[in-house]
């Protein structure tokens, strides 16, 4: 398995590899951060919770 | 002509030059970092999965705050009457 070393140059495979799994990670988290789910900022947009105005609105009990 | 194409330096059969305690040195180093990435990216997956698991079932994910909303809903418009 060491013998990889001798076939790729260890410098560009390391300076290959951290380019691409630091642009993977950031494509990762910023998909993530467009969901409604997995944004772990602000959460969900456009919270519009209609039950509780139908809850708040029934407050005539004649 | 003897030798496999190499590095001018020596270590013959080496594409790139290193020798094979060279080679074995770097293994061991790199071998050790991408372990210790990868615990890392394992624990970090596991508490991510403990905060919200993300393979939803057929219906979708469970969405406790919105069935508990849509519970509460009929609960009182079963109180009101407005629900039998």
């Amino acid at each position: 398995m060491w013998k990889i070393w001798h076939l790729f140059d260890p410098r560009r495979a390391l300076v290959a590899l951290f380019t691409f799994l630091f642009i993977l990670a950031l494509l990762i988290h910023f998909i993530l951060l467009s969901t409604d789910r997995f944004n772990w900022i602000e959460g969900p947009r456009n919270l519009e919770v209609a039950p509780i105005t139908m809850i708040e609105s029934g407050t005539d009990f004649a | 002509m003897a030798e496999t194409t190499g590095s001018h330096t020596g270590a013959p059969g080496s594409l790139t030059g290193l020798t094979d305690a060279q080679a074995q040195e770097f293994h061991e180093i790199f071998t050790r970092s991408m372990m210790i990435f990868i615990a890392v990216a394992v624990v970090a997956h596991i508490l991510v999965w403990f905060w919200r698991p993300w393979l939803p079932s057929v219906t979708g994910y469970e969405n406790e705050v919105a069935t508990l909303m849509q519970k509460g809903t009929e609960l009182a418009q079963f109180v009101s009457g407005t629900i039998v």
